[in-house]
C-alpha cells in the first residue's frame, strides 16, 4: 500500500475547449479511503484512468509512492483496478479469472493458490471460485471484479463507479460490506462516483469536483457541514440544501415581493461586509416551523406536505422560491396552512452571488480553517 | 422536483398512473400506493398504511431507508403488561397492549418476526442493559449515519444515529429497540399480524 499524490494534473482533449482535468492537485494518504465525487462530466473519471495510465496526461504528475509514474505502463504502475463492466472472461471459472492477471506476470502456480484463497475469502466469495461468470448475480460478480483487482496486491486500488448501476437494496448493502472491507484491510482506495451519499458512507475525504476543478478536499463531515462553496453545498445532502438568491434592504435580507424577511445581526453582517446581495443556504432540517409567531421568524404558507412515514416534508413558497423543511413526523401540518419561519444563525450558509465562494466571518477568519491547510495526520 | 411536482398536481386533478421504484415519490404523489413484484399486486392503500401496516415483511422492506430490521423472536412468556422474547440472542421483555397480547395467545406457533425501523434503534451507554453486538459498519451520511450492528445472537440490525456521534469498527454495543412502532409478521406466511402503536393520528391524510 502506498501514498498517491496528483500534482497539478491536467488534462487537455482539445485546445478549443475548458480542460477536462484542471491543475487538480490531491495528495492521498498511505490507506486512505478518497472518493472523487461529481456530476457527469466533471473529470472524475478521466482523473482516475491517468491514474490507471488509461489516458495520456497532458500536465503534471503522479506519484505512487513517490515514483514518478506518468511514463510507466499501466501494468507496472501498481494500480488495481474496478470497472462499472467488469468483463469477467465467460469461459472461466471465477478462480481463473482471479488467477488470470497473476499467471500473465509469471507469479508461481502455488503462491497463485494461496492469493486466490485469501483475496476470497476476505471478499466472502469461496463458495464461487468453481462457479463461471453466467450464473453470478450482479452482487456477485461486482464483488468478483474487485477481488480480481485486489489480488495482485496493489499498491493503490481504483474503483469506477461498481455500484452504479445495481438495485438500491444491492447498493447498500454492498456499500457496508465495501465499508467494513476498507476497516478490515485499510488498502489505499480510490472510488469514482456520482451518488454523493456513497462518497460520504465510504471516504475517509471526499475531493468534490466540477468542469475539470477540484472544488474541495476533505473530510465528509466537513465537506457537509462547512461547504466551500455553492456548488458543494447544492451537491451534498440528501433531501438538497435550500440555495436562493437574497437581497439586503433596509437592515433585513429578502427575497423581494415575497414575506422572506430576515433581520440583519452582527453575525450576518461581519460576513456580508458591504455587499448588497447574496445567495442564502439553509438546510432542510435547518429550518424551524411553528404554527405561532416566534422571535424573528416571519410568516409564510405552506403549499405542499410530504408525508414520508418516519419523516415530514413541508415546502413553504416565496415567489420563485419553494423553500422545503424536514420536520418530525409527530408534528402535523397542511397545505395552505400559515405557519412561522425561522432559522439559527449557525444553520445559515452565505455564498458570493458572483463567485459562489462561502462568506465566513471577515473580522476572524483564520487559515487553520482553510481546507486545503488542514492536517490530516489523524487520518493515518 | 418531486416536491414542485406535487404542487402542481393538486392543480391539475388528472387522473394518474405514476410508475416509480422509489418509495419516496410513491409515498409522496400518491393519493394511493400499488406494491407490485414479480407481477402480484402485494397491498393497496393510502402511503400512510403501506408504510405503518405493511401486508407483508416484503412490502415493509420496500419502504424506508435504511431497510427494516426483520427479526425472528420466540415468545418465552407472557402476562398482561409484557410480553418475554428471545430475540438477538438475548432475553427481552417488551411492554405491549392487550390486543397484541391476544394476537400472540392465537398464534399456533411461538415464533413471530419482528420488524422495527433502524430509527427505533437507540446506542447506549456502554455498561448499561440492552442488547449487544459489535460495531460491523459505520457509514457517515450528512445529517444521519448508518450504524450496522453484529448482535449477539449473530442477526444484523442496522440504526440510524445523529451525525456527530462517530463509531469505530469492532467496538462493543449496547442498544435498546423501541416498542413505540414494532410490526409483528407471521413467522411462515410473513404477512402482517399487528403493530405495537394504533394511534389514529398517524393515518390522518396531510
Amino acid at each position: 500500500m502506498a501514498e498517491l499524490v496528483l500534482k497539478k494534473l491536467t488534462k487537455v482533449y482539445t485546445p478549443a475547449q475548458p480542460p477536462a482535468v484542471d491543475q487538480l492537485d490531491l495528495a492521498i494518504s498511505d490507506g486512505e479511503f478518497v472518493a472523487l465525487l461529481g456530476p457527469s462530466g466533471c473529470g472524475k473519471s478521466t482523473t482516475l484512468r491517468m491514474v490507471a495510465g488509461l489516458e495520456s496526461i497532458t500536465d503534471g504528475e503522479i506519484r505512487v509512492g513517490s515514483k514518478l509514474v506518468n511514463y510507466v505502463h499501466p501494468k507496472d504502475r501498481g494500480v488495481g483496478l474496478a470497472f462499472e463492466n467488469y468483463a469477467l472472461y465467460p469461459p472461466l471459472k471465477v478462480r481463473d479469472n482471479l488467477a488470470f492477471n497473476l499467471k500473465a506476470h509469471g507469479v508461481n502456480g502455488k503462491e497463485i493458490a494461496k492469493r486466490v484463497k485469501e483475496i476470497a475469502r476476505t471478499l466472502r466469495i469461496e463458495e464461487l471460485l468453481d462457479l463461471k461468470p453466467v450464473v453470478l448475480s450482479s452482487g456477485q460478480k461486482q464483488r468478483v471484479n474487485m477481488a480480481r483487482a485486489m489480488v495482485r496486491r496493489p499498491a493503490v486500488l481504483l474503483l469506477d463507479e461498481p455500484l452504479s448501476h445495481l438495485d438500491a437494496r444491492l447498493r447498500v448493502e454492498l456499500r457496508t460490506e465495501i465499508k467494513r472491507l476498507h476497516a478490515e484491510q485499510r488498502f489505499t482506495t480510490i472510488i469514482v462516483t456520482h451518488d454523493q451519499l456513497e462518497a460520504m458512507a465510504l471516504a475517509d475525504r471526499v475531493a468534490v469536483m466540477n468542469e475539470g476543478k477540484l472544488q474541495q478536499f476533505d473530510t465528509p463531515l466537513e465537506v457537509f457541514n462547512h461547504p466551500a462553496n455553492e456548488f458543494v453545498a447544492g451537491f451534498l445532502g440528501e433531501p438538497p440544501m435550500n440555495i436562493f438568491r437574497a437581497v439586503i434592504d433596509s437592515g433585513r435580507l429578502i427575497i423581494p415581493d415575497t414575506q422572506f424577511s430576515l433581520p440583519l445581526n452582527t453575525f450576518l453582517e461581519n460576513r456580508l461586509s458591504s455587499r448588497k446581495e447574496v445567495k442564502l443556504g439553509i438546510r432542510p432540517w435547518g429550518i424551524r416551523i411553528s404554527a405561532i409567531p416566534v422571535e424573528g421568524s416571519f410568516v409564510g404558507k405552506i403549499t405542499v406536505v410530504e408525508n414520508l412515514g418516519d419523516e415530514t416534508r413541508v415546502g413553504v413558497r416565496y415567489g420563485e422560491i419553494l423553500l422545503m423543511s424536514s420536520i418530525p413526523v409527530t408534528r402535523r401540518y397542511q397545505s395552505g396552512q400559515q405557519v412561522y419561519l425561522s432559522f439559527n444563525d449557525e444553520d445559515l450558509n452565505l455564498f458570493d452571488v458572483t463567485t459562489g465562494a462561502r462568506l465566513s466571518d471577515s473580522e476572524n477568519e483564520q487559515d487553520s480553517d482553510r481546507w486545503e491547510n488542514r492536517d490530516v495526520a489523524h487520518l493515518r | 422536483m418531486r416536491a414542485e411536482l406535487k404542487e402542481m398536481r393538486g392543480q391539475l386533478g388528472t387522473t394518474t398512473i405514476y410508475v416509480t421504484h422509489d418509495y419516496l415519490e410513491a409515498m409522496s404523489l400518491g393519493d394511493r400506493v400499488a406494491v407490485i413484484n414479480h407481477g402480484q399486486i402485494l397491498q393497496v392503500g393510502a402511503p400512510e398504511e403501506v408504510y405503518f401496516r405493511p401486508a407483508t415483511v416484503e412490502v415493509a422492506q420496500l419502504f424506508g431507508d435504511p431497510e427494516i430490521n426483520i427479526i425472528e423472536a420466540k415468545i418465552q412468556s407472557k402476562n398482561r403488561e409484557a410480553v418475554r422474547f428471545q430475540m438477538l440472542g438475548e432475553n427481552w421483555s417488551a411492554s405491549v397492549s392487550e390486543d397484541i397480547g391476544s394476537m400472540l395467545d392465537r398464534l399456533s406457533t411461538d415464533t413471530i418476526q419482528v420488524g422495527f425501523r433502524p430509527a427505533d434503534v437507540e446506542i447506549l451507554a456502554n455498561g448499561k442493559s440492552g442488547f449487544h453486538g459489535v460495531v460491523y459498519s459505520f457509514e457517515p451520511l450528512g445529517t444521519k449515519s448508518v450504524l450496522t450492528i453484529d448482535s449477539v445472537g449473530g442477526q444484523r440490525v442496522r440504526a440510524l444515529v445523529d451525525s456527530h456521534r462517530t463509531f469505530e469498527v469492532d467496538r462493543r454495543i449496547n442498544f435498546s429497540v423501541s416498542t413505540r412502532s414494532l410490526i409483528f409478521f407471521d413467522r411462515d406466511n410473513a404477512r402482517y399480524l399487528a403493530r405495537s402503536s394504533q394511534t389514529e393520528e398517524e393515518y390522518s391524510h396531510g
